[in-house]
């Protein structure tokens, strides 16, 4: 029995010695002051009331108490000359607790409350004044719903050219050197790298650049700005490309002060829309950021987006009436049976960039960033020689060509015309006339076999370049000396050298083409020299270059531009109230640089001598100002001086709103492209180029809170001595015609509203909308100077245009014209939910007051009066008018949800729906050909040639699903 | 003429001193500091801590550890600067533990302060917790307590969920504190309510607040005249239900009852003021409340004050270190993570407090 009680209670001592709690407690208790170790604290540990176990900590100050159940637990610490000090302790799950360092304060330290301890705000006058800390820029309902709702119909904030939007990348600024145009196509595809941006509205002034009046873009660009992680997605829509994969790659500022990110994408395929549109465009982006103590930081970024896509083009209405369908593209046909687009843009333009970055304290920052680009830029078109422009829907080719019912135009060919007409209706029938057709290009050259057996082709293909080398230099700092004032500047200077050439691409079966100007060739054919695109070329072999695929041909020059300036901008903040003043200054100079001597404009010999050629001395023309007209060599250096100027101000109204109002004024240089005559041909300039002069004005009310953004915003702008260069065809000329517009006024006023405010009936949903009601005008009539590509001679010097701003008509009415391309009428009202992870957005929008652009040989007296030189109130109202457009609803819809999977991996698509409603008769632009139809019975009257149209697609839509992790 | 100039400034030299110690009132400043993410670098058991391990996924490692705690730092003693006084009680949320918060009172720029600490590991399962730090020789420390969150009793109507649902959910426990300053008795709650990501989150601030409420409610039965702050990050903005309505949070001083708190930050947030923002718009979710004993004082006992532009019973302090000076973000607060990657900021929130004097 004894044994068996032994026994058992052996098992019941087993059982407990096994049931002993694993959980424990343990730490090093120190001093605060000096982190020393304590020795011979004492440690009581309670559970409530219960004291549960003591302890007493070692030599090092460690201590360890084990054997505790879970449970909460108050660790009370004693120690000689210090507070006694409480600690609570959670075990769980049987494990030791860890405390690491309990730190006690000595009594000493603490035994009297010094002056430290209270506030300063003893005194009845003191407190604090600040300023409320609304982010009113970063959320602009306004931008937010109309850059993306209206791009489909080529919307323009405030009616201003896409030129004037300063975009910049890494602090430089990227618009296109020669033409101002905005650059985003040079990092298309890149999506990830370029995602990181700041953006400024209207004439504010953002920390990287003093900006215009339309706003300023910075993309950063570089390795740290681009979210850390590997990303990748694939994409479709169905009026581009088929098919985007991207993929991504960054680390975020990493420990040792790298960090590294890398982007690479592909687009690929054709469309539902628009037949020849397609992409085979890649690109690829790699950058490096190094941090140095937190104060320098040194960047890296290269890339580029090598590829090609291929282009539309614009028709008249009756070829898209006869066809059937507003997509139609005349730019492609098929060549053994395979669609080949004759104008694809081919580019490769690297960008490489160096930027440091200075941050010696919050106070003051600096940047300095060096960019380069270069590579080649090509756009391939159709040339040929001694044939009928080969375009599908040449006007010659149509059947308003061979039969009109105004007896006057003289087209009586019935029979021609209901050829025509049967072609162009049963286009898929007919697509070797209907689109271009390639198999008889390669046919007509493959038989134009000359005494040397070798064929001269009559169509080739010509790939235009403008191969840019771009060298910006810029530098910019903020500087904080107090908190209510922010002093930023920068210094800019760039370096462009541009080349205009082209090349043969392809000669579609033949062996050669010749460098000759066959436009040149038809008045002078009797005078080789003058026929010649090369004339050096010619005085040296005795014969025009037989050009092979890749040979240079045509044109050949530098456009040359320098840029310098500086800028300063202080931004004053007192309570409410802030104001800014800030200016600019710049030097601007830019010249042609002739590569190749023309034979129409020879110019002088490198002596400065006639020329002799063919035996005979060439007579040079002369400009008004009785130098040399020439093609070879520097032109003229027109250089001006820039300046500009801000004013701000903006003051916080409490609860959550804001007024505020800039004024700018601006002095800017005209571009180059507005500056040459016919720089294809020669040096000769435009007369008299003047500054762009702008004033621009803006006041704005906005309300942030709570859920609810609204902007409004009313604005008044003058842009004065704008100009222009065109080239087209002139029928009355029978000559390539180069029309120079100089001293355009324009005004820009109007409202803008967004708003976005919750429903509160159903919860996250909101109601949000847009109107953007602007009058846009020209406000004087330019003079034009009319030249033509084959002679030096002026056709029309600094005439009138004096239809251009408006037309009065004989019973008094006046007729207003306007700025063109964008809806002066906007507005887009929807619905937006968002709610755990999902957004759903639906939105219908109107668009009116939408103008075609006018040319200016319209508005002459020379096309209004007509051969006869008599004006009628007919002929003014037909030949001045300006085609406004349809007004058009669309209806648009986006939803997309993204799912976090264990916290790391993050799965998400997005599907954007447009234009539901299948609305294909909206006119997103176009343009007035050049041309007159002077072959008139009674000539009497010019008829115009009928103009060109862009439409949207019908219903498209673009489905992106992405993983991130 | 002279004499009487002389005899002009000796009365004033004499009394200058009696008068500056006339005003020496005694005033203490008492804030919230979302701590955005104070986690160390070790694993603790039980807690899921796993992205802040060196080899986590934010790479957590001891110099970035480092350079967060002396972030912090700063910050509390920046406003040290500013008020000429440490906060006497600074309550603080986003804290993986105690080994956390002794090494931040043990930092150079905060060690002089002497602050004690209050904290309970929580049942959180992203394992943030709230906590108390307090000078031991203005506030004396008398009783703590870790609230739980439970779903009884309240009013809010609970039937979309589950049993197992509310089994199954966590979030953090509400922090009280009691003691006395100068010998008055104040209680301090610290919370850290549910955030707003997720489905059904509409209802568990509202509780959150109902908790605070029915145990603030009990406080000043108990112990007649107590003081109580209430403050955290609610995750609701001062406007909201479940401050204005289950926390009785009032906009204006003199419609504060005894069963009502006074709510200052819900008067600065409509003039425009926020301590973080989600969006672009700007958000008061760090907020302080205190009941009628501190709005509407006894005489001669500690009052809440108006300190910024003289009308604002709160303030959100922001300096210009502490906010993002460029970019995207230009504007907010400068963050320790921004899209996941480690840019070396404070906090995505701004810190908030108040100021009692008597």
């Amino acid at each position: 029995m004894k044994r068996i009680i032994l026994f058992l209670t052996a098992i019941l001592a087993g059982v407990a010695l096994s049931a002993q709690p694993t959980g424990g407690v343990k730490g090093t208790v120190i001093n605060r002051n000096g982190r020393q170790p304590v020795e011979n604290a004492k440690l009581i540990l309670m559970q409530g009331a219960a004291q549960i176990a003591t302890a007493t900590s070692g030599e090092d100050g460690t201590f360890y108490i084990p054997g505790l159940d879970n449970g909460m637990y108050t660790l009370v610490i004693e120690a000689p000359e210090f507070l006694e000090t409480q600690v609570q302790v959670t075990v769980n799950d049987g494990y030791v607790k860890n405390m690491f360092n309990l730190s006690l304060t000595g009594i000493q330290r603490v035994a009297e409350v010094d002056d430290d301890s209270f506030a300063a705000f003893d005194m009845d006058d003191s407190g604090y004044n600040d300023n409320p800390t609304i982010l009113f820029g970063s959320n602009d309902v306004f931008n937010n719903i109309a850059g993306y709702n209206f791009s489909s119909v080529r919307f323009r904030a405030r009616g201003y050219a896409s030129e004037s939007q300063d975009v910049y990348l890494a602090g430089i600024k990227m618009n296109d050197a020669i033409t101002g145009y905005s650059p985003f196509s040079l990092w298309s595809g890149l999506n990830e790298a370029m995602r990181s941006k700041e953006t400024t509205n209207g004439s504010e002034v953002s920390d990287f650049a003093f900006g215009g009046y339309n706003g300023v873009t910075n993309i950063f660009g570089n390795a740290t700005n681009v979210r850390k992680g590997l990303r990748g997605s694939v994409l479709t829509n169905s009026t581009l490309y088929r098919l985007r994969l991207m993929g991504s790659y960054a680390t975020g500022l990493m420990d040792n002060g790298w960090a590294l990110a890398f982007n690479v994408s592909a687009r690929l395929g054709g469309n539902d829309w628009i037949d020849g549109v397609y992409y085979r465009s890649f690109a690829y982006y790699a950058a490096a950021d190094k941090v140095f103590n937190d104060t320098h930081k040194l960047g890296f970024v290269f890339f580029a987006t090598p590829g090609q896509r291929g282009a539309q083009n614009a028709s008249t209405q009756e070829v898209y009436d006869l066809t059937g369908d507003n997509m139609y593209n005349s730019n492609w046909g098929y060549q053994n049976g395979k669609v080949r687009n004759a104008r694809v843009r081919k580019t490769n333009e690297p960008i490489a960039i160096v930027k440091y970055d200075f941050t010696p304290s919050d106070k003051f920052n600096a940047s300095a960033t060096a960019l380069y680009r270069f590579g080649k830029n090509g756009y391939t078109a159709l040339d040929w020689y001694d044939a009928q422009d080969p375009r599908p829907d040449y006007y010659r080719n149509l059947p308003s060509y061979f039969y009109d019912e105004n007896p006057d135009m003289n087209r009586n060919n019935g029979i021609k015309w209901g050829w025509a007409n049967e072609i162009w209706t049963h286009a898929d029938m007919y697509p070797e006339l209907t689109h271009i057709n390639w198999d008889r290009f390669y046919h007509v050259n493959r038989i134009q076999t000359d005494a040397n057996g070798k064929n001269r082709s009559k169509y080739i293909q010509e790939e235009r370049h403008v191969d840019q080398q771009d060298l910006n230099l810029a530098g910019t700092f903020k500087y904080r000396p107090f908190d209510n004032l922010i002093v930023t500047g920068g210094l800019n200077a760039r370096i462009n050298r541009t080349e205009y050439y082209k090349q043969v691409a392809d000669l579609l079966g033949g062996d050669y083409f010749v460098n000759i100007d066959n436009f040149a060739e038809r008045d002078f054919a009797a005078t080789p020299y003058k026929l010649q695109n090369d004339l050096d070329y010619y005085m040296k072999h005795g014969a025009a270059q037989t050009l092979v695929k890749g040979d240079k041909y045509g044109y050949d020059y530098y456009a040359q531009v320098r840029n310098y300036g500086g800028w300063v901008n202080g931004k004053f903040t007192a309570g409410n109230f802030s104001a800014n003043l800030g200016g600019r200054i710049g030097y601007e100079s830019f010249w042609r640089e002739g590569l190749m001597r023309k034979g129409l404009f020879p110019g002088l010999d490198a002596n400065g001598n006639k020329l002799v050629v063919d035996g005979v001395t060439v007579e040079p023309t002369y400009e008004n100002d009785g130098s040399v007209v020439t093609s070879l060599g520097k032109s003229k250096v027109s250089s001006f001086l820039t300046y500009a100027g801000k004013v701000g101000l903006n003051y916080v109204i409490g609860g959550s709103q804001r007024v505020y109002a800039n004024v700018g004024y601006f002095n800017d240089a005209p571009k180059f492209n507005q500056a040459f005559l016919s720089p294809r041909t020669r040096n000769s300039l435009v007369d008299d180029l003047k500054t762009v002069k702008t004033f621009s004005s803006d006041i704005n009310w906005q309300y942030s809170a709570n859920g609810i953004n609204i902007r409004t915003t009313a604005y008044f702008t003058t842009i004065k001595d704008q100009s222009k260069v065109m080239s087209a065809y002139d029928d009355l000329q029978n000559a390539f015609s180069n029309f120079a517009i100089n001293g355009i006024d324009q005004r820009n006023m109007g409202v803008e509203l967004g708003f976005k405010v919750p429903t509160y009936v159903v919860p996250n949903l909101s109601v949000q909308g847009v109107v953007a009601a602007g009058r846009y005008i020209y406000t004087s009539n330019p003079t034009m100077t009319q030249t033509v590509d084959n002679s030096a001679e002026v056709v029309m010097e600094n005439v009138d245009v004096p239809y251009w701003k408006s037309t009065l008509l004989p019973d008094g009415t006046v007729k207003q014209h306007f700025v063109p391309s964008t809806p002066q009428l906007a507005a887009s009202l929807g619905l937006a939910y968002n709610r755990n992870y999902w957004f759903i957005d639906a939105d219908l929008e109107y668009f009116g007051e939408s103008y075609l652009d006018m040319n200016p040989l319209y508005r002459t007296d020379t096309a209004v009066n007509g051969p006869d030189n008599q004006i009628t109130a007919r002929e003014l109202e037909y030949m001045t008018e300006q085609e406004r457009f349809d007004p058009a609803f669309l209806l648009n819809f986006s939803v997309g949800k993204s799912w976090y999977i264990h916290y790391k991996y993050q799965l998400g698509f997005s599907l954007n729906v447009k234009n539901l409603l299948n609305n294909k008769n909206v006119k997103t632009g176009g343009y007035e050909q050049t041309r007159m139809v002077d072959n008139t019975v009674s000539k009497s009257q010019y008829y115009r040639f009928d103009s060109k149209y862009f439409y949207m697609a019908g219903t498209n839509y673009m489905l992106n699903i992405y993983f991130r992790f | 003429m002279k004499r009487y100039i002389y005899i002009l400034i000796a009365v004033l030299l004499v009394a200058a001193p009696w008068r500056a110690d006339a005003a020496r009132h005694r005033s203490y400043v008492i804030g919230f500091y979302n701590l955005e993410n104070l986690f160390d670098t070790v694993h603790d058991e039980g807690k899921n801590d796993y992205q802040f391990l060196p080899d986590g996924q934010n790479q957590w490692t001891e110099a970035k550890y480092a350079k967060k705690l002396h972030n912090m730092a700063t910050v509390i003693r920046a406003m040290k600067e500013d008020n000429g006084a440490w906060h006497a009680v600074l309550g603080v949320s986003e804290i993986e533990n105690r080994h956390v918060l002794e090494d931040l009172v043990s930092q150079p720029e905060i060690e002089e302060a002497n602050y004690q600490i209050v904290h309970y590991d929580g049942p959180d399962r992203r394992g943030v917790d709230v906590a108390l730090f307090y000078k031991p020789e203005i506030f004396k420390l008398i009783a703590s307590e870790s609230l739980p969150f439970t779903f009884e009793p309240s009013r809010i109507d609970w039937s979309e969920w589950t049993q197992e649902e509310k089994d199954n959910f966590r979030t953090r426990d509400v922090l009280m504190v009691r003691g006395t300053i100068d010998g008055e008795m104040f209680a301090f709650f610290v919370a850290h309510l549910p955030s707003r990501l997720g489905g059904k989150g509409a209802d568990l601030r509202p509780r959150g607040a109902e908790i605070i409420y029915q145990r603030a409610m009990e406080l000043q039965k108990e112990f007649p005249g107590i003081k109580i702050v209430v403050m955290g990050d609610m995750n609701d903005n001062p406007t909201d239900v479940s401050m204005t309505d289950f926390m009785r949070g009032k906009e204006k001083i003199d419609e504060v009852t005894d069963e009502d708190f006074f709510s200052p930050f819900l008067s600065m947030l409509k003039a425009g003021f926020s301590s973080l923002y989600y969006q672009g718009s700007g958000n008061i979710y760090d907020i302080i409340l205190v009941n009628n004993a501190i709005a509407n004082a006894p005489k001669g006992t500690f009052q809440i004050q108006p300190i910024v532009q003289k009308k604002y019973y709160g303030r959100v302090f922001s300096k210009p270190f502490m906010t993002n000076q460029s970019g995207q973000y230009k504007g907010t607060p400068f963050r320790t993570f921004s899209n996941g990657a480690f840019v070396g900021g404070y906090s995505d929130h701004y810190p908030t407090y108040i100021v009692i004097k008597k």
